[in-house]
């Protein structure tokens, strides 16, 4: 299928995609006295993305290596250094109520506002997705309920990476095998110790059972649903899943987490042993859906550790940002405080609403929406920066809060890479 | 009698003995010959592990005829202090699965081995690791050239590889423009 979208301003790449790129082996006749393979290997060696984006802005030859061989160079974790904010790309949100039994589509937002980024949501467009609701989002991929309303007993999954347009339908989970309320965890090579092919995935799908919580995987690489497993050393009932389900996976040392009510819920993907770790202290409370709920989220550091983010405003142009560890106690403990500016401020006098959206992970974007009962803006703010930027001066007013609605997005390395050749 | 036997027994001994040498000979593409350590040739590179195996190990000098001197003397030499070197079980198992293990750092030895050579014998060195099939070396190798690609800009990473830009001015600009958080990041 043809990629269903373009990078963020990839004029020079276009421009570049319009010259015939030499096919050969070896030697573009830049000079370099390494031959393709010796030099893919060396670009696998713990090179950060900026460093390959600078590497292919040396000549041809390399450029094309680090885009078409960028499954290969990514096949070992990413190293550790700093987020990579040229990840970052939008949001995708849905409405939640549906006409004549019709959901809408899943809209994307850029965050840049010169990239002409509606086409990313035009997969959506295709007839399979319609009515359908937008699960997860996470490296690069987004996950899909399917609905089809004529067979209610059935749960219908797809996965699809709307950079490169692939798109993976599920196959079913009918009768006895559909869960119910589920909590679901997208899994990558880099997530995973055993071998799972370059652009491959897993999906986790945890739910109730009458007396046990299971868990039962997806692969791309078998193209199957493996056998249900029973989940180990903590039960965990339809009413956390349901908060789970609304709050982004995070993947550590083989651990999934999920955010629930004042709890955090670790998940050994190999041995499915589960632990409920109870998330003590206040965060700033968001009171946008009538209801008080907790203004943090999961994320992982640059070097791949569980991390939460909490937040809260300080005035009309500032907001706090602390960052918290899980010490060896399991209690949360702060590693760092930042204030971070609006840019531009709000316009009222102090934000009486303030909600976190989500994280992008990988580029260490954070979207937070602040305001009053009138108007509510929503900024994205990246952690390495230390700024926020506005993405949307007029958000909804009661937006995407406590609905699971709201859906960060950013690309996967690969993908990054390999539009540099287009 | 008893004098003969023993003269022959021991005759015999000398031709096990050259059989079951415990060096290989290897001669460059200009006809130098080195010799290394089989145990550590066999262990170290895939190819000089199925020469040995294969027999197709000449006691003259096996012909390595696209393996230079200087670059054959490093891998030798690189041999030879490996099997010095009390080799971890992290490195051999690395060695192995080089395609799926994550990279182990180089040691300290190896480290130093590679620093002290000049671009150019780095280059050929890595291509002779390639061309042997010696995974550890090709690690080490690779890793070091990647070290001189970080944080570099294009401008100094095609000084260090000789790279002829092929890009055009207006290429260039864009480049620059599009990806500007490449270049100004860090």
């Amino acid at each position: 299928m043809a990629p269903a979208a373009r990078l963020p301003g990839s004029r020079w790449l276009t421009l570049l995609a319009s010259k015939r790129l030499k096919r050969d082996t070896r030697h573009d006749d830049d000079g370099v006295p390494l031959g393709d393979e010796i030099l893919l290997v060396i670009f696998s060696c713990s090179l950060t993305t900026a460093d390959l984006v600078r590497c292919a802005a040396t000549c041809r030859r390399w450029r094309r290596l680090v885009s078409s061989e960028a499954a290969f160079i990514c096949r070992s974790a990413p190293p550790s250094g700093s987020h990579c904010s040229a990840l970052a790309v939008g949001f995708f949100d849905q409405k939640m109520e549906e006409v004549n039994g019709v959901r809408a589509a899943p809209r994307f937002v850029p965050l840049d506002s010169c990239f002409g980024g509606a086409s990313l949501g035009a997969l959506f467009d295709r007839i399979l997705f319609r009515s359908s609701r937008l699960v997860a989002s996470r490296k690069g991929r987004l996950v899909l309920e399917i609905r089809r309303s004529s067979r209610a007993a059935v749960l219908r999954l797809a996965v699809c990476n709307p950079m490169t347009g692939d798109v993976s339908v599920l196959p079913t989970l009918s009768g006895k095998d559909k869960p119910g309320q589920y909590a679901c965890a997208l899994l990558t090579a880099d997530d995973l110790d055993a071998p799972l092919s370059g652009s491959g995935f897993r999906l986790l799908v945890v739910y109730s059972r009458r007396n046990f919580t299971a868990c039962r995987s997806y692969s791309s690489d078998t193209g199957i649903w493996a056998p249900e497993g029973k989940v180990s050393g903590a039960r965990i009932g339809s009413k956390r899943l349901g908060q789970m389900h609304k709050n982004a996976a995070v993947v550590v040392d083989g651990t999934v987490f999920w955010r629930g009510k004042r709890v955090v819920v670790g998940l050994h993907i190999n041995t499915l042993d589960a632990t409920l770790q109870p998330l003590r202290g206040d965060s700033y409370p968001c009171t946008c859906s009538g209801r008080v709920s907790e203004n943090r989220v999961l994320t992982t550091s640059s070097d791949g550790r569980l991390r939460m983010l909490e937040t809260g405003p300080i005035s009309t142009n500032q907001i706090m940002v602390r960052i918290l560890f899980q010490c060896q106690s399991e209690d949360w403990k702060e590693f760092r405080t930042m204030y971070v500016r609006l840019e531009p401020p709000l316009p009222m006098i102090y934000p009486s609403k303030f909600c976190l959206q989500g994280v992008c992970e990988k580029s260490g974007t954070v979207f937070f929406s602040a305001g009053d009962l009138e108007l509510n803006q929503l900024y994205a703010m990246n952690i390495e920066k230390e700024e926020a930027r506005l993405v949307l001066a007029d958000a909804p007013k009661n937006p995407w809060c406590g609905t699971g609605a709201f859906h960060a997005y950013e690309m996967d390395r690969v993908a990054y890479l390999v539009s540099l050749g287009q | 009698m008893e004098v003969d036997k023993g003269k022959g027994e021991a005759e015999e001994t000398r031709k096990v003995a050259e059989a079951d040498r415990d060096t290989v000979t290897l001669k460059s593409s200009d006809g130098k010959l080195f010799e290394v350590s089989k145990e550590a040739a066999a262990r170290l590179s895939t190819v000089l592990a199925g020469m040995i195996a294969g027999g197709s190990i000449d006691d003259n000098g096996t012909d390595l005829k696209q393996i230079g001197s200087e670059a054959l003397e490093n891998v030798v030499d690189y041999c030879n202090k490996h099997a010095n070197s009390i080799p971890s079980a992290a490195l051999i198992s690395s060695s192995i699965s080089f395609n799926t293990a994550p990279f182990k750092e180089p040691e300290e030895w190896e480290r130093k081995f590679v620093d002290r050579l000049s671009h150019d014998a780095l280059f050929d060195l890595v291509e002779a690791a390639n061309f042997l099939g010696m995974e550890r070396l090709l690690d080490v190798t690779c890793h070091k050239i990647s070290e001189m690609m970080k944080g570099k800009s294009p401008d100094q990473i095609r000084e260090v590889f000789n790279i002829k830009n092929d890009y055009t001015k207006e290429e260039l600009e864009e480049i620059r423009q599009e990806l500007a958080w490449a270049f100004y990041d860090d």
